[in-house]
């Protein structure tokens, strides 16, 4: 089943202008639920933008990007946030609130997602032992190395049980150990059927991929079934 | 943290109630007002403590009104010194 | 909430607030302080006019008012101003005849002056600090009679701290030695006048309709004048509407300061507060869900800020007895004041000061909050 297409997607930043940025151009692409979908190409060729577009980050210059058949550059914000409660997102950057305790970025999310306290704290302990951390749990977040750091973004992402997660290369930062958890827990998403979009050069990341999408200058290159 | 913050706030909340309920119990009449001013007749109503400058300001039954009256120009109404920034401030109903 | 804004918010309101309060709650004590004035003074006030001024009464007028049906009594007083010393301390110095009250002797360490004697006075704290005089000292003559002639005036009593805070300056004597030292025999500033119950409307009337006086050189006419309880309670300021005057002007400007404070420093982390917001926003929270989050830290910010301004107000009052801050509200007052400052903490005013502090801090972060808020979560965490 179709979960997201995107129809002649377009993002260009500062458009018109001289020093117009065209980060995607053109861009049709699906995605099946319960997929593995793998964005690739080198730097600068949009990976990062097209599942921003994705996980109703941003809006679309032009062009569609569709969830379930809905049109998400319609929503309104309050729609998009609703959205967004159903993604999980691992951030290139990591993105944690470096004043936040770590116990405080994992729980934060789940806060207008109506989860109750307990279960809040039970399942950032659990994902935090998972991932070898459950002794940081009190610690801010600019106070852990960025292995850490990455560790926590992943923990926050997976907490929601999201039924997407998309993760922009999720396991630069990671030891070969915590990589293979994550990859662990990938094929359990995958197995429970939901749906990955990662951007990642990892080998070990794109042999599990159900679908590689490359990109080259905000274009695709290649759509393979 | 958060729950140092909160902590932090209800103990400033019970501490404004313990001051609000303190002074609620406390007196509010001067221990000695009573006898000091059957003594002298009643003396004193305003926030200046002597004569100069503004006997108003001092006791209003003993004079017309503020001599620094300079109502009603805006702020004019208390440029006097002896009407404790005007967080006192009465003007004068006493005709003669 | 940032800790370092949250600091700086917190101080800026406090600096705002802990002045209106601690100026609130001494009006609120003088407001006290006046009302037991009224309630314990005479029943009616007597002075005299001319020209449309106030002027004193000649003693006649003593029997003229006794003789009103409905007065039990009428007592003249001399209340002027002397000053003393090298340091020109100005006294407020009461003369009347005091031996007729001994039951109200308890506000005063010593005694009162004897009924017959003459030089002999009762000061306040505040002139025995100032003037080193104690039970049983000696002013040196200060007036010029040049019929009596100047005396040394004996301190028989001082009165205690906690007596009404306008004992301070006050020098309280017979109504000879009063009349001696303005050198004005045979006339009185004032007749306190004591009425039967219920009959001080009818007293008051006689006395404003019936009576006249003649002026001591007999060529002129003195009315009275006659002030009423009922007269100084209307005056007296009630309540926290204390609109006129410089004290609102004041904490006007400061409550602009304060918000402009608020704003520069809703300013500072600016970006990062973007990019936490954005995270939130990208982790789900709605824009509202934000903005109502930023409410509950500006209400507790508010509120943390008001209750330490409480908390200061009343030990900068209660322990500290309005170290520096009274002498700029009373006028005549040290900055360590010689008696126990009047005020009242009430619950009124310690509200208005929360409300304020919510103003100022929601007038200073909500446009940057919203904002902030505003932004899509991937240009916000950029």
């Amino acid at each position: 089943m179709l979960l997201f297409e995107t129809k002649s997607l377009c993002k260009f930043y500062r458009p018109g202008a001289a020093a117009e940025v065209r980060a995607l151009d053109d861009v049709s692409v699906s995605i099946e639920t319960g997929s593995v979908t793998v964005v690739t190409g080198p730097s600068g060729s949009g990976k990062t933008t097209l599942i921003a577009l994705l996980g109703a980050l941003e809006r679309p210059t032009r062009g569609q990007v569709l969830m379930d058949g809905r049109d998400l550059g319609v929503c309104s914000d309050v729609e998009l946030a609703r959205v967004r409660r159903r993604l999980g997102f691992v951030f290139q950057d990591f993105c944690l609130i470096p004043r936040f305790t770590v116990l405080d970025n994992i729980i934060y999310p789940l806060i207008p997602r109506g989860i109750p306290h307990t279960e809040r704290l039970r399942r950032a302990r659990e994902l935090l032992t998972r991932f070898g951390i459950e002794g940081k749990l009190h610690v801010r977040a600019d106070e852990l190395s960025g292995g850490e750091q990455q560790r926590v973004a992943i923990a926050r992402a997976l907490a929601g049980q999201p039924d997407v997660v998309f993760a922009d290369e999720p396991t630069s930062n990671l030891d070969r150990e915590t990589g293979a958890i994550f990859l662990q827990v990938l094929k359990e998403l995958h197995l429970a059927g939901k749906t990955a979009v990662l951007t990642s050069h990892d080998p070990e990341v794109v042999a599990l991929a159900t679908r590689v999408i490359e990109l080259k200058g905000g274009k695709l290159v290649a759509t393979p079934a | 943290m958060a729950t140092r913050q909160t902590a932090f706030l209800i103990a400033l909340l019970l501490m404004a109630g313990a001051i609000l309920a303190t002074e609620a119990v406390a007196d509010r009449l001067p221990a000695q007002a009573e006898q000091f001013h059957r003594l002298v007749g009643g003396l004193g109503f305003g926030p200046a403590l002597d004569l100069s400058d503004c006997v108003f300001g001092f006791d209003p039954r003993l004079d017309d009104g503020c001599a620094y009256d300079r109502g009603p120009i805006p702020g004019g109404a208390c440029v006097c010194p002896r009407h404790a920034g005007s967080i006192f401030y009465y003007v004068k109903t006493l005709d003669p | 909430m940032h800790p370092l804004r949250s600091l700086v918010s917190v101080c800026a309101l406090v600096a705002v607030i802990l002045p209106y309060l601690v100026g609130m709650a001494l009006a609120q004590g003088l407001e006290a302080e006046a009302e037991a004035s009224v309630q314990f003074g005479a029943d009616l006030l007597v002075t005299g006019v001319q020209f449309g001024r106030t002027v004193p009464l000649p003693l006649e007028a003593i029997k003229q008012v006794r003789a009103v049906d409905g007065v039990k009594g009428a007592l003249p007083r001399i209340v002027g101003e002397v000053v003393l010393g090298k340091d020109r301390v100005h006294a407020v110095l009461v003369g009347l005849a005091v031996e007729d009250a001994p039951a109200w002797s308890a506000c005063i360490d010593g005694e009162l002056p004897k009924r017959d004697s003459r030089y002999e006075i009762v000061v306040g704290t505040g002139l025995a600090r100032r003037l080193g005089l104690k039970i049983g000292s000696v002013l040196p003559p200060f007036y010029r009679n040049d019929k009596e002639g100047e005396r040394l005036l004996r301190v028989v009593g001082v009165f205690k701290a906690d007596a009404p805070l306008w004992q301070a300056h006050l020098m309280l004597t017979s109504f000879d030695t009063a009349a001696i030292v303005f050198d004005q025999r045979g006339a009185a500033t004032d007749l306190l006048v004591s009425c039967q119950p219920g009959k001080q409307d009818e007293v008051h009337r006689a006395i404003l309709q019936r009576l006249s006086f003649t002026s001591a050189d007999g060529q002129g006419v003195i009315r009275p004048k006659v002030t009423t309880r009922a007269d100084l309670l209307v005056m007296l300021p009630r309540g926290v509407l204390h609109r006129e005057g410089v004290f609102n002007l004041h904490f006007v400007l400061a409550l602009v300061v304060a918000i402009l404070v608020l704003l520069v420093t809703s300013g500072v982390g600016l970006t990062e507060r973007r990019r936490e917001i954005g995270i939130l926003k990208a982790t789900g929270w709605q824009t509202d869900e934000i903005l109502l989050r930023g409410l509950a830290e500006s209400f507790a910010l508010s509120l943390s800020g008001a209750c330490i301004a409480l908390g200061l107000a009343w030990l900068w009052l209660r322990v500290g007895n309005g170290f520096g801050i009274a002498g700029f509200f009373l006028a005549g007052v040290d900055a360590v004041p010689d008696f126990p400052i009047p005020f009242r903490i009430t619950p009124v005013p310690a509200l208005l000061a929360f409300v304020l502090a919510f103003v100022i801090v929601l007038t200073g972060t909500l446009v940057s909050a919203w904002r902030a808020a505003i932004v899509a979560p991937r240009e916000a965490i950029r």
